[in-house]
C-alpha cells in the first residue's frame, strides 16, 4: 500500500536531534567523504547494517526488503536486520537515514516520486538527491481504471466527459502521479481518499467513484476478474517476465496520450534502496554490487516471482539518476503540486 | 461443502500440518499476551518465515496465529486488566472484575470458549453467505460505514459510565484526540504543534494501555498488605475453567447474538474486531436480566467480546474471497501471505478451486480448539499471578507494558503517550467518566471522519438518509439515544436510575 500524501516536516523536536547531524558530518566526513578513503573500505561492513523499511510490516516495501536483507547479509558476511520505521507517510524513516552517519551501516527503501513531493511541497526540508543511492530493485507501471461496465472505454472518453465537471477519482490519498497525469491529460478530478488502494478499487466497483489510478499489481486481480477495466498505462509497459503483463497488453500510454516522451517513466512507482549524504564512494559500490550479487541468482529471482514480486534491478549510477530525474521532472510542476496538496 | 470441509481436514491433520499449527498456535498466544504486538503485526513479521513452506503449510500456520492472538489477548486483560490488543479492551470490564472476585479461570475459560464459538458460528455465516458475497459487500459503502462508525459510538456512550451525558462528553474527547494529525482528505496537519510525532495521529495502543493499565497499576500499588489481586484465594480451579464453558452453553444467546454483530462489524475495514466487542457487549448488557451486574464482574461480560471478536474474521473474509479485498489487519496480511504462495486471493479464488477456502475455514477454527486446550492446561497456573502481593506485582506489569509499547515501533515517545493516559485514565475512572467510550471513540474516529467526507463527495448529504441500509442504523442509533428516556417518559413512572453498567 502506498498512501502517499502530504508528508512529513523536519522542523520538529523529534527530529531535533538530526540538527546535529551536519556537525555529526563534518566531522565524520571531513576525512573521508569526498574521495573515500581506503581504509573505511577495507573494513566495511564493520558491523551489521540496519535495513529500514518507512512503511508498516506486510506491504509490498516491506516484503521486498526481507526478501534482500538476507542476501546482503550472505554476501557482505554482517547482519542485516529488517526494521519498520513507519510514519509521515514513508517520510521518517527516509530522514532518519538522512541523518545517519555516512558510513554504510543503515541503508532504506524508498520510492522517487514521495521524496520528491515531500521536498516540492514544502512537507521536508530536505534535499532528497542527496542521498547515495545504491540500486533498484523493482519498478512497475501505474494503471488508470474505470468499473468494467462503464460507459468510458478509451481515456479519450474520460476527456470528453470531463467537459461537463470534475470527475470522482478513488485514491489511497492524493500523490503527484494522480495530479500530474490528469493534469496532462486534461480531466479535472474531485479526489475521494481511501485508507489504502483495495477500498479506493472497491469504491470503483461499487460505482461510488468514477475512476482510479494505481500500480498494475493493486489492480490486476480486478481488472482479470472482469471488475475494473484499464483505460491507460502510465509508465513502462511490463515485459514478459510480469505475470500481469497481459491484463494490460494494448493498452495504451501516458506518453502516447500526452505525446511527452519519459513522463509516464518519471511518474511510476520505482522502489530504490539508499543510504545517507556523502557515504563514500567505495561503500556505495560495494553496497551496490552485493545487490546486484543477489538479483544474478537464479534461485532467488525464482523466489522473488513466487512472491509476486517483479525485479528490475538497476546499479547504483544508474538509480542515483532515477532519483534525479524524478525529482527534476515534478520540480517543473511544483506550482501545481503545492496548488494541489494547499487544498 | 461437506466434502469439501472433511477433505481440507484431512488436510491439516496430515503430518506435518499440525506441527504447524500447533507452532502458530503457540506464537499467536504468546505475541497476544504481549501488550501491542498484534495477531496481524505479528503474522507480517512471520511472512517471510513461511517462504520455504508447502504454501498450505504456511497458510495453516499464518492462520494459527493471527487465530489464536485473540486468546492470548484475552488473558492478559483478565488477570491485569491490560488488553493485549484493542479488540480485547471490552473484556477487561468484566474479566478482571471476576478476577478480583477471585474468578479468573471461570472469566478465561469463558472467553476461551467464547473465541471458539464465535470463530465457528462466523465461519458457518460466512459459508452461507457466500454465494451472495459481492452483493453483501457491495451493498456496503461511505454512507453505511459512517452509520455503523457512529451507531457503535451512541451504543457505547448509552451504555457506559455513570450518565449518558458523560459517556457522550467521553465520546467527544475521544473523537478529538481521533482527528489529530493528517486531515483525510487534503492531508493537512491538525493539532500536530509542529510535532512530526503527532502526522500520523495518536497511536491507539499507547492510548489504550495508558487508560487501562494505569488506574489499574496505580490501585496496585496501593495494596500494601499480602494481599494480591483476588479478594478470595482461588481454590479448585479445574473445576472453575468449566464453569467458564458450562456459562458459555448457558448465555448461548449472548453467544449466538453477539456472533451475528462480530459477523457484520468484520466487513466494515480495519477497525471490526474492536468494534464487534464493544457493541456486542452493549447488547448483551441491554438484553440482560440483570444490566446492573455487568461491569462488577458478569460472565457475559466476557462472553459477548470475546465471541464478537473471533466471529468478526469470518465477515473480514467475505471481501478478502470476493474482491481480494481484507477486512481487516489479520486478513490485509493473510492476503499478503496467500500471494506470496501463489495463491491469487479474490474473485478468481471463488470461481477456481474452492479448497484453498475450505483449507482457510478449518484453519480458522483448528487453531481455536489447541489453543483453548493450552488456556485450560497453564491458565489455571497463570492465575497464581493474582494471588502475588500488588507491590511486587505491579512494579513488573509496568516494566513489561511499558517494554511493550516502547518495542512495538521503537517510538520513545510512544511511552510518553502511555504514562500521560495512564493518569487521564486514572482521572476519568475517577470522576466517572467511561474510559471505553473515550477508546472506541478514538478508535472509530478515522472511519467516522473519512466515510463523512466520501460520503459528502460522492452521494451529497441525502447519501446519509437515501440508502435503507444507512437508514436502518441511524434508526437504531437515535432510538438508542433518545429511546429509553421518552419510554420512560411515556410511562409516566419515577425515573429509575439510569443504568450503570461499567465504566
Amino acid at each position: 500500500m502506498h498512501v502517499m500524501g502530504r508528508t512529513g516536516t523536519s522542523r520538529t523536536p523529534v527530529l531535533a536531534a538530526l540538527a546535529v547531524a551536519p556537525v555529526l558530518c563534518a566531522v565524520a566526513c571531513s576525512d573521508g567523504a569526498s574521495g573515500g578513503g581506503d581504509e573505511e573500505c577495507a573494513d566495511y561492513p564493520g558491523s551489521d547494517i540496519e535495513f529500514i523499511v518507512p512503511y508498516s510490516a506486510g506491504g509490498g516495501f516491506d516484503t521486498w526488503a526481507r526478501v534482500i536483507a538476507p542476501e546482503l547479509a550472505d554476501d557482505l558476511g554482517v547482519n542485516v536486520p529488517v526494521a519498520n520505521r513507519d510514519g509521515a507517510g514513508g517520510i521518517t524513516g527516509v530522514t532518519e537515514v538522512f541523518g545517519t552517519r555516512p558510513d554504510g551501516s543503515t541503508i532504506v527503501i524508498t520510492e522517487p516520486g514521495i521524496l520528491a513531493t515531500a521536498q516540492l511541497t514544502g512537507t521536508s526540508d530536505l534535499d532528497f538527491a542527496e542521498l547515495d543511492v545504491v540500486g533498484r530493485v523493482a519498478v512497475g507501471p501505474e494503471v488508470i481504471v474505470v468499473r468494467a461496465d462503464s460507459e468510458w472505454d478509451t481515456i479519450e472518453d474520460v476527456q470528453a466527459a470531463a467537459g461537463g465537471g470534475p470527475v470522482l477519482m478513488g485514491t489511497g490519498g492524493l500523490a503527484a502521479v494522480n495530479i500530474i497525469s490528469f493534469d496532462e491529460l486534461g480531466i479535472p478530478f474531485e479526489n475521494v481518499s481511501h485508507d489504502g488502494s483495495s477500498e479506493a478499487l472497491l469504491s470503483v466497483v461499487r460505482g461510488d467513484t468514477a475512476i482510479a489510478l494505481f500500480p498494475l499489481a493493486s489492480v490486476a486481480e480486478g481488472i482479470r476478474a472482469g471488475d475494473l477495466k484499464p483505460l491507460l498505462l502510465v509508465g513502462t509497459p511490463p515485459g514478459e517476465d510480469n505475470p500481469d503483463a497481459d491484463v494490460v497488453a494494448g493498452v495504451p500510454t501516458l506518453d502516447e496520450a500526452t505525446g511527452q516522451d519519459g513522463l509516464g517513466a518519471a511518474l511510476e512507482q520505482h522502489r530504490i534502496v539508499a543510504t545517507a549524504p556523502d557515504t563514500p564512494q567505495c561503500i556505495v559500490e560495494s553496497l551496490s554490487e552485493s545487490m546486484a550479487a543477489a538479483f544474478q541468482d537464479d534461485g532467488l529471482v525464482g523466489d522473488f516471482q513466487e512472491a509476486g514480486l517483479v525485479p528490475a534491478h538497476m546499479d547504483a549510477a544508474e538509480a542515483q539518476e532515477v532519483l534525479q530525474s524524478t525529482i527534476d521532472t515534478l520540480t517543473e510542476y511544483e506550482d501545481l503540486l503545492s496548488q494541489s496538496f494547499e487544498g | 461443502m461437506i466434502d469439501g470441509l472433511s477433505s481440507a481436514f484431512a488436510d491439516l491433520m496430515t503430518w506435518p500440518s499440525p506441527l504447524y499449527l500447533l507452532l502458530g498456535v503457540v506464537v499467536g498466544l504468546v505475541v497476544g499476551v504481549l501488550p501491542g504486538l498484534g495477531g496481524g503485526g505479528a503474522m507480517a513479521l512471520l511472512i517471510p518465515f513461511t517462504f520455504a513452506m508447502e504454501p498450505s503449510h504456511g497458510i495453516a500456520f499464518l492462520m494459527a496465529v493471527g487465530a489464536t492472538s485473540g486468546i492470548g489477548g484475552q488473558v492478559s486483560s483478565i488477570l491485569i486488566s491490560v488488553p493485549g490488543d484493542p479488540p480485547n479492551a471490552a473484556t477487561t470490564i468484566d474479566g478482571f472484575a471476576m478476577t478480583k472476585q477471585g474468578k479468573a479461570a471461570e472469566a478465561m475459560g469463558a472467553a476461551t470458549f467464547g473465541s471458539v464459538f464465535g470463530a465457528t458460528i462466523g465461519m458457518v455465516l460466512m459459508l452461507a453467505v457466500l454465494p451472495f458475497a459481492r452483493e453483501f459487500v457491495l451493498a456496503f459503502s461511505y454512507p453505511e460505514f459512517f452509520m455503523l462508525a457512529l451507531t457503535g459510538l451512541v451504543l457505547v456512550s448509552r451504555l457506559t459510565g455513570d450518565s449518558v451525558h458523560k459517556g457522550l462528553i467521553a465520546a467527544a474527547a475521544g473523537l478529538m484526540v481521533a482527528f489529530v494529525g493528517l486531515d483525510p482528505v487534503n492531508g493537512n496537519p491538525r493539532f500536530t504543534f509542529e510535532s512530526l510525532y503527532l502526522w500520523d495521529g495518536v497511536d491507539i495502543v499507547p492510548v489504550l494501555i495508558g487508560l487501562f493499565a494505569g488506574a489499574e497499576l496505580l490501585a496496585l500499588f496501593s495494596h500494601r498488605g499480602e494481599q494480591g489481586l483476588a479478594a478470595a484465594p482461588p481454590g479448585g480451579e479445574a473445576s472453575r475453567v468449566m464453569d467458564g464453558f458450562r456459562a458459555t452453553v448457558r448465555h448461548w444467546r449472548v453467544v449466538v447474538t453477539s456472533s451475528v454483530i462480530g459477523f457484520g462489524a468484520g466487513i466494515v475495514p480495519g477497525i471490526s474486531g474492536t468494534l464487534a466487542a464493544f457493541v456486542a457487549y452493549g447488547q448483551a448488557a441491554r438484553s440482560s436480566r440483570h444490566p446492573e451486574r455487568f461491569g462488577k464482574g458478569a460472565v457475559e461480560g466476557v462472553i459477548a467480546p470475546e465471541t464478537a471478536n473471533d466471529a468478526d474474521k469470518g465477515g473480514g473474509l467475505l471481501p478478502t474471497l470476493a474482491f481480494g479485498i481484507p477486512g481487516g489487519v489479520i486478513m490485509a496480511v493473510l492476503l499478503s501471505g496467500l500471494l506470496v504462495h501463489g495463491v491469487p486471493a479474490g474473485p478468481n479464488l471463488l470461481r477456481g478451486d474452492l479448497h484453498i477456502v475450505y483449507v482457510l475455514v478449518v484453519a480458522a477454527f483448528l487453531p481455536r480448539l489447541l489453543a483453548a486446550g493450552i488456556v485450560l492446561l497453564l491458565g489455571m497456573k497463570a492465575t497464581v499471578l493474582t494471588r502475588i502481593r500488588g507491590d511486587i506485582l505491579a512494579p513488573a506489569i509496568a516494566a513489561v507494558t511499558l517494554l511493550s509499547v516502547y518495542a512495538l515501533r521503537n517510538e520513545p515517545l510512544d511511552v510518553v503517550l502511555t504514562l500521560i493516559f495512564c493518569y487521564v485514565g486514572y482521572a476519568m475512572e475517577r470522576f466517572g467518566f467511561s474510559r471505553l467510550t473515550f477508546i472506541i471513540a478514538l478508535v472509530l474516529g478515522g472511519l467516522f471522519e473519512s466515510s463523512y467526507h466520501q460520503t459528502m463527495t460522492t452521494f451529497g448529504a441525502s447519501g446519509f438518509v437515501t440508502r435503507p441500509i444507512a437508514l436502518a442504523l441511524l434508526a437504531v442509533a437515535v432510538l438508542a439515544l433518545f429511546g429509553p428516556p421518552v419510554a420512560r417518559r411515556l410511562r409516566r413512572k419515577p425515573a429509575p436510575a439510569d443504568v450503570e453498567v461499567a465504566r
